[in-house]
């Protein structure tokens, strides 16, 4: 009953969310996010047949649907990257660069499961699968939130809770995931329950953060500090070796 | 369970990253933005300068062990708490210090086309290894006192140097040990010849 309930809520938080983006006309600022959302949501409602009259074939129709989604997830962690550095052409730079690095050294180990398992399957399970195209898009979601903070790149409070939602969502993804694989069935009672209960909780971090729309602020226009980089770049390498010559000097015999 | 707590570790980390990004935004927001204000580069002031030169007198244990001598142990002790305190706080400022400049870099960098990626990763490297220095040394003055800790870094310092001078000898000992099979190869036939000559 409980876990119904739990379902049943989501639903509901699910729809609100893209009925306050059409109610507000947000939904093509962010179209990688409600799609995400809506396939989710389509995703759940076709389930219930499948589950009711074909249960043989739930399992795989859950975890085929579930891979979709996760590659959705992907385009999230796009979108949050294109929105959220699109004033800041240095920060973008930095993130072409890192985000790469890091999607090739996060999916290698991908590739070299699915290289060495002979059909192509990264999991010997799909939960394991899952797992690891998580750790993929966590990667890559830690590699800009690492960046957004150096930068300290002023973002909105829809990407904001988008971030914090998302990272939230892909954290407990993580941590369940494993303890389901790890415990086996004795876990399977408590992931029925914890599993759809982060997910309501990112829910309720969405349905805050994008009750109506409010954009990144807009960059402010280039000070002569900003526009003269090699300078700054020179003074700022001169403070660190000011900083650490002080420290060498108390450290002197 | 370690292979498990390889896989927990990913999402673990994201979520402390989440927590460090949102509780930093704030401190890191105000203060740029204040120093931004004037857009120019006269407020170049940053942190108080002044206290960062008064490190060698903090860490001198000279007066220490002059209060040591003359005062009950009692009181000696609470000087080297007070010391410590004063190191700690000694170590706060010269921190403070590289991120204000950090901070004011980055937030030039971050709209400026022309950054450059290996420059930035360069300063962000020695930035790294700063912070993990101080971050280390903050450790051992806190575990040990300030006096203690300096005599740790010198004792440090000295043994890298005593390695950095065993190895300078190994390299300058090297060539030796390469020419000499070579010379050996090389002797026998000049011997011959000189043989053949007489």
């Amino acid at each position: 009953m409980l876990s119904y309930a739990i379902w049943l809520a989501g639903l509901v938080l699910e729809t609100v969310l893209i009925v306050r983006a059409v109610q507000g006309r947000f939904l093509g600022r962010y179209p990688f996010f409600y799609s995400y959302l809506a396939s989710v949501l389509l995703r759940s409602l076709a389930l219930v047949p499948v589950f009711r009259w074909r249960p043989d074939i739930y399992p795989q129709a859950y975890w085929y649907s579930q891979f979709l989604l996760v590659l959705l997830g992907c385009g999230v962690v796009w979108e949050i990257y294109r929105t959220a550095l699109s004033g800041f052409p240095g920060a973008a730079r930095m993130a072409q660069n890192v985000l790469p690095f890091l999607f090739v050294l996060s999916f290698s180990r991908v590739f070299v499961k699915a290289w060495n398992s002979g059909h192509w399957v990264p999991g010997f399970t799909p939960l394991e699968t899952e797992r690891d195209l998580r750790i993929v898009q966590a990667a890559l979601l830690a590699g800009l939130i690492a960046l957004l903070a150096f930068y300290v790149v002023p973002i909105g409070r829809n990407l904001k809770g988008m971030i914090i939602g998302f990272s939230f969502f892909l954290g407990t993804s993580l941590i369940h995931l494993t303890a389901r694989d790890y415990f086996g069935e004795a876990f399977q009672r408590a992931w029925g329950y914890i599993q759809p209960l982060a997910y309501l909780a990112v829910l309720g971090i969405w349905l805050i953060a994008l009750w109506f729309y409010s954009p990144a602020p807009e960059p402010e226009p280039a000070s002569r500090l900003e526009l003269d980089y090699q300078a700054r770049l020179a003074g700022t390498r001169r403070q660190l070796r000011l900083a650490r010559s002080h420290l060498a000097r108390t450290m002197k015999p | 369970m370690i292979p498990a707590l390889y896989f927990v570790l990913p999402g673990v980390a994201l979520l402390i990253a989440l927590v460090i990004w949102r509780t930093s935004a704030m401190a890191r927001r105000f203060s740029c933005e204040e120093y931004f204000s004037d857009q120019d580069y006269a407020p170049l002031s940053g942190p108080d300068y002044s206290c960062l030169q008064l490190g060698p007198k903090i860490f001198d244990p000279t007066d220490s062990a002059f209060v040591a001598r003359e005062t009950s142990a009692h009181f000696a002790r609470r000087f080297r708490e007070e010391r410590t305190l004063l190191a700690l706080q000694w170590l706060n400022q010269i921190r403070r210090h590289t991120n204000f400049f950090m901070r004011i870099h980055a937030k030039a960098a971050r709209s400026n086309a022309d950054l450059r990626v290996q420059d930035e990763l360069a300063l962000g490297f020695d930035f790294l290894l700063f912070q993990l220095t101080i971050g280390i040394l903050y450790c051992a003055v806190w575990l040990r006192g300030p006096f203690h800790a300096v005599r740790l870094v010198r004792y440090s310092l000295a043994a890298g140097r005593h390695f950095d001078g065993l190895t300078r000898d190994l390299r300058s000992a090297a060539p030796s040990f390469v020419a000499d099979p070579v010379v050996v190869a090389a002797e026998p036939p000049r011997r011959n010849r000189s043989a053949a000559s007489g």
